[in-house]
């Protein structure tokens, strides 16, 4: 951008990336919701740029493929750069929740079930 | 009543029908099949008349040359056919033109045509439709004519023009005037190859040193040949000097500049169509840095180098726009790069497009979309 204060807020986007140049300085990007392939970046700064703001953004992941919306995860809950040195930003939405795989979830369910038959077949034999 | 009362009522009666009727023809069925060269006192004729010129036209200050449904055949190779310093009014009427002349010339005169149309009988390109000097008055409405120069109009207030379509070589040019609309109107720029080769700045239509006018619901094309030949140098809507402007619900084909401002102010650009049948570098909806007040809303643009380009950081307003397939839909550069910009880029759509900010202190891009289709798609 190479600019100064400005602002990108309540803003939709979709496999776009936020690019910011070089000596740029106050950048507010506040309440947007952004669609990012898996893989992909959607902010990208170079050099010396100051001062930005990232804050209540959602993020949503797509497959790159088809382009199809997999996984939404929770507004970031905001950074901010203040130093020349910054090259770039430390994204701070949650990674909490991840879902376990579905073969890790029928595996566990079997393994549970099958203990809990034994433990029941067991007082059944302990009975007089 | 007796028998004497009701013939005599009868004859009076059949004597005024007899009367009514006359004078009815007596008005209507003025032929004049032949005028060698005239200068026009007073000329009214109304039905169905047929006229052959072989010499311009002259309408006197104070006087009035009126036709109605009339044919008007133009043998002459002298320019113009018509030269108004009177009064000059055509209803319903063909122009035939044997010969690529100049069509209408008015100096401080009135012109009115309503549903006039002009047949070339020639091979090539005829002369300018209308040239018009300071404090004339032009009005037209339905208006047909293919193979012109264009159109050279100083000075006229009041201007109306609905309903013309017209085919042109150059550009019309309105300078110097006061409350000028354009409506309902197709313009077709005639692409010719410049001979040898050059290529230099032109205009389709320029507006210089203009108040108050409307372009509203016209079709302005221009073929992508010419695009291709003059890129950014193409100018389809040229706003220079200009003040309250709407150019609103107008659909405009393959300008380099689609529309440009240059020091103007108060502009509403709405409701427009704006796109190109090919990418060409420079191309363009471009608000230059002098312009103040502009508000660019509602508009469909595509295929640009640049869709929006913002030069200016005085009160510009980009809003619910729909952009896509530009190389950049939006490209905010303020020349005056340390004042802070007044620009306002709200709730658009930018398609397949990046968005450029450079040297800008102080935009604020609110509820847009920036989506990259060709990326998701792979």
């Amino acid at each position: 951008m190479d600019s100064k204060n400005i602002t990108l807020k309540m803003c939709t986007l979709k496999n776009s990336t936020v690019y910011l140049e070089e000596y740029t300085e106050n950048i507010t990007i506040i309440d947007n919701t952004i669609y990012v392939e898996t893989g992909s970046e959607w902010l990208k700064m170079e050099e010396n740029v100051k001062n930005v703001v990232v804050d209540n953004n959602t993020i949503i992941g797509m497959e790159v493929s088809s382009g199809e919306t997999v996984e939404q995860e929770t507004p970031s809950t905001g950074e901010e750069t203040e130093s020349e040195e910054s090259t770039g930003i430390e994204e701070t939405q949650d990674h909490e929740g991840k879902e376990l795989p579905f073969f890790v979830k029928m595996v566990s369910t079997a393994v549970i079930v099958a203990i809990t038959l034994s433990l029941i077949g067991l007082k059944i034999k302990k009975r007089p | 009543m007796n028998n004497s009362n009701l013939a005599k009522f009868l004859l009076i009666l059949f004597v005024l029908m007899a009367l009514t009727v006359n004078t009815g023809f007596k008005n209507n069925v003025t032929k004049i099949e032949e005028v060698h060269g005239i200068q026009v006192l007073n000329s009214t004729a109304t039905l169905n008349t047929k006229e052959t010129f072989t010499s311009k036209v002259v309408i006197d200050s104070g006087k009035t040359f009126e036709r109605s449904n009339a044919i008007i055949r133009y043998e002459a190779s002298e320019s113009p056919v018509f030269e108004v310093y009177g009064t000059l009014k055509l209803i319903n009427c063909t122009v035939i033109l044997s010969n690529p002349v100049d069509f209408i010339y008015i100096s401080g005169g009135d012109v009115y045509l309503k549903n006039v149309t002009i047949t070339n009988l020639f091979e090539g390109t005829a002369g300018s439709l209308f040239q018009a000097d300071s404090g004339s008055r032009l009005y037209i409405d339905g208006f047909e004519a293919h193979n012109f120069i264009g159109a050279d109009l100083w000075g006229t207030n009041n201007l109306y023009l609905s309903n013309l379509n017209i085919s042109i070589t150059d550009f019309i040019h309105i300078a110097d005037s006061n409350n000028v609309t354009l409506i309902n109107s197709a313009i077709n720029f005639l692409y010719q190859p410049e001979p040898d080769g050059s290529v230099s700045q032109t205009r389709l239509i320029e507006l210089s040193s203009v108040k108050d006018v409307k372009i509203i619901s016209n079709t302005i094309n221009i073929p992508v040949e010419a695009l291709e030949f003059y890129s950014a140098l193409l100018e389809a809507l040229c706003l220079n000097i200009a003040e309250n402007v709407i150019v609103k619900n107008n659909r405009i084909v393959n300008g380099g500049k689609i529309i440009v401002t240059y020091d103007a102010r108060n502009i509403l650009i709405a409701n427009n169509t704006l796109l190109a049948e090919k990418l060409v570098e420079g191309s363009e909806l471009q608000i230059d840095q002098d312009s103040e007040n502009i508000t660019i809303i509602n508009n469909t643009i595509s295929m640009f180098w640049e869709g929006i380009e913002i030069y200016s950081h005085s009160k510009i307003i980009v809003k619910n726009n729909t952009v896509y397939d530009c190389d950049t839909a939006i490209k905010i550069e303020p020349i005056n790069w340390n004042d802070v910009a007044d620009i306002v880029v709200e709730g658009n759509k930018f398609i397949n497009s990046n968005v450029l900010v450079f040297y800008t202190i102080g935009v604020t891009l609110k509820n847009n979309s920036f989506e990259n289709l060709a990326r998701a798609n792979g």
